[in-house]
């Protein structure tokens, strides 16, 4: 990456953090969803201060979800002053989250000088202005979306857990592709599923990451890489939940799986 | 189940159902994308030239096809726009990749993706809303707006009986309270594994509450629950052994709870919680008492409904309910859908999203089987453009 690339991806951050905080600031006020008020708030209280021993599904069966995407959230209820600034705060934070990632997906996905491998050969031939257009767009079209942007300005832990999901993708597209590249990628993938079990359905991903040009194709040790890294970014950042759900409930999954934990 | 496709060719057409600006496609409001319609255009328009599918890359056409496989997966299983979001953002690049891969000059292209970044951008900002899933609005002050009392220092049990559990205002009461959603989504009943750390909480010697939202019709100016609203409230809990005590509640003003603007509200109109002190009687926790009982006939119908179509009406996955005018209702809120037998005996069913209800028969009919039900697209669900009336 050059400086001029550096500058690019900053001056993206920070175009896609004011447009993101434009929005609750334009509303006047931050919302609280159906969501934010049923169990987004409590799950950061929780991930703070568990509540076992005291509540029984206070914030009816989501009390069991995984809690710790939402302790900013619940950092944010606490605060004092303009909903609209505060929530253009969190608005831009989020943002800036995801135009970093999504940035470098563009850089990657759409080199000039591309070796047919995801390989661009480094000479600086992507920093013309059409490249600079080309991810620009790329950039801009990630954001155009209802649902994107409404992500941003509410409670719900989407956004957050998309953005090790993004990076994921940023950092599987990059050179060499190596064993350690597969590895990283995987674990992002991962931490992804740990913060929501939802992103479980991008599972075909990781089957296309274990996918190469070059024969063999499928290698049993890069499936094997790709195995590990998702294991081990899934177990790192849900382990202290599931333990949690384990010892109260005998599912670290619950109230799902319960066929095979033989809980409920 | 609310944004599953009713059918094979519903799910694989749905990047380019996406583009209708209907609701309930993948989202609850009016969202239409284009972006995976540009992108598939984009793509074929590239292969049908001389460069073919060659146009991408090998690390866009592994993109593609994984996250294409996920939209499929996703579209199957949930279909909620929520659990796509990395989905819905990685296809910004991806739109740009396809365009790459299109024939004509320099200038002919640049126009085609400046006209649909811009035709994109018309449709969002066309139908777009700023905090569409708004209910309670944090203007100025505490973040958790609810009104200051020695309720709130003090530990005791709070119990909440509504679809919104309302436990944002845990944070705000006495760190040692403890709060319980008993009803609305889930009812917790003696076969719930809940059930039991829920009896321990109850026989806590902390005083009791039943937390309700301020409804908009309480019983005069003193802001008290009506006796109709007391009633509702005491039916809830009664399977549960507790009652209300004949005690006033205590009214707490919060923009937390539904409600008028504040500066709508009048003398006898509040908006905030009522917390209702109430007992707790294990005698009658014990004392079998079947407020939602069902009659014989009401059984037989919901149990040839659910038969008939489990899709919608998932045998076990309903909860019945009490309304006024109606004789039973089963609300099945895993596929938005409600069973009623009203008071003339005639059976409808009713979609979340529906008007008016569907008439299926009369409670004779449908217990002998001859009704018609169209379990493969009713009323209120999402129609293809060429499906509707």
């Amino acid at each position: 990456m050059t400086r001029a690339h550096g500058i690019e991806w900053a001056v993206v951050v920070l175009l896609a953090a004011a447009i993101a905080a434009w929005l609750p600031l334009s509303a006047g006020y931050f919302g609280w969803s159906w969501d934010a008020l049923n169990h987004h708030v409590y799950l950061g209280l929780v991930a703070e201060h568990p509540r076992w021993d005291l509540d029984v599904l206070a914030a009816s069966v989501q009390t069991y979800q995984y809690p710790y995407a939402y302790w900013p959230v619940y950092r944010l209820s606490l605060l004092s002053g303009s909903g609209a600034w505060l929530g253009a705060a969190w608005a831009g934070m989020q943002g800036a989250l995801v135009a970093m990632p999504v940035w470098c997906v563009s850089l990657r996905l759409l080199r000039e000088n591309d070796d047919g491998n995801g390989n661009g050969n480094g000479n600086g031939a992507d920093v013309g202005w059409p490249a600079v257009a080309q991810r620009a767009a790329a950039c801009a079209l990630a954001f155009m979306s209802f649902v994107v942007l409404a992500g941003m300005v509410t409670t719900a832990s989407d956004i957050l857990a998309a953005v090790p999901l993004l990076w994921a993708v940023a950092v599987s597209l990059g050179s060499p592709q190596t064993l350690g590249r597969a590895f990283a990628s995987a674990a992002l993938w991962g931490m992804a599923v740990a913060l929501k079990l939802s992103n479980a359905f991008f599972l075909p991903l990781l089957v296309a990451w274990w996918w190469q040009r070059q024969r063999p194709h499928l290698p049993l040790q890069r499936a094997l890489a790709l195995a590990a890294g998702a294991t081990l970014g899934f177990g790192l950042l849900y382990a202290p939940w599931g333990w949690s759900l384990w010892r109260h409930t005998g599912n670290p999954f619950y109230p799902y799986l319960n066929w095979v934990f033989h809980a409920g | 189940m609310r944004f599953r496709p009713d059918s094979l060719l519903e799910g694989l057409l749905r990047p380019f159902v996406m583009m209708d600006p209907q609701s309930d496609i993948y989202f609850e409001g009016i969202a239409p994308d284009w972006r995976f319609g540009m992108f598939a255009a984009f793509l074929l328009l590239g292969a049908a030239s001389t460069r073919g599918l060659r146009g991408l890359s090998f690390a866009q056409g592994q993109l593609t096809v994984g996250l294409l496989a996920s939209m499929l997966t996703w579209t199957f299983l949930i279909g909620n726009g929520r659990y796509y979001m990395a989905g819905l953002v990685l296809i910004g690049p991806l739109v740009v990749a396809g365009w790459r891969s299109l024939p004509g000059t320099a200038a002919l292209r640049y126009t085609l993706l400046a006209g649909a970044t811009a035709l994109q951008l018309a449709v969002v900002l066309s139908t777009h809303v700023t905090d569409k899933w708004g209910l309670a609005q944090w203007q100025h002050g505490e973040g958790i707006d609810i009104q200051a009392s020695p309720l709130r220092q003090e530990p005791a049990v709070f119990i909440t009986s509504t679809s919104i559990s309302y436990s944002i205002l845990v944070p705000k009461f006495h760190p040692d309270s403890r709060w319980t959603n008993v009803i609305g989504q889930y009812d917790i009943t003696p076969s719930t594994r809940e059930y039991a750390p829920l009896v321990a909480l109850l026989s806590s010697t902390l005083p009791k509450y039943a937390v309700w939202p301020i409804s908009a019709r309480p019983g005069g100016a003193q802001l008290q629950p009506s006796d109709r609203i007391r009633q509702a409230i005491a039916e809830h809990l009664r399977p549960l052994g507790v009652t209300l005590k004949p005690q006033r509640c205590v009214t707490l003003r919060s923009s937390m709870a539904p409600g008028p603007p504040a500066a709508a509200t009048t003398a006898d109109q509040m908006r905030g919680f009522w917390f209702c002190p109430v007992d707790y009687s294990e005698a009658l926790r014990l004392t079998p008492s079947e407020p939602h009982a069902l009659s014989a006939a009401a059984t037989e119908v919901f149990q040839a409904i659910e038969q008939r179509c489990p899709r919608f009406f998932p045998p076990g996955g309903g909860n019945n309910r009490r309304d006024t005018g109606y004789t039973a209702l089963r609300h099945y809120t895993g596929t938005d859908m409600r069973v009623i037998i009203d008071d003339q005996e005639q059976v409808l069913m009713r979609h979340n999203k529906s008007l008016n209800p569907t008439l299926l028969g009369s409670v004779e009919q449908v217990r002998s089987g001859h009704f018609t039900l169209p379990c493969d697209k009713p009323q209120g669900r999402y129609q293809l453009p060429w499906q509707r009336d």
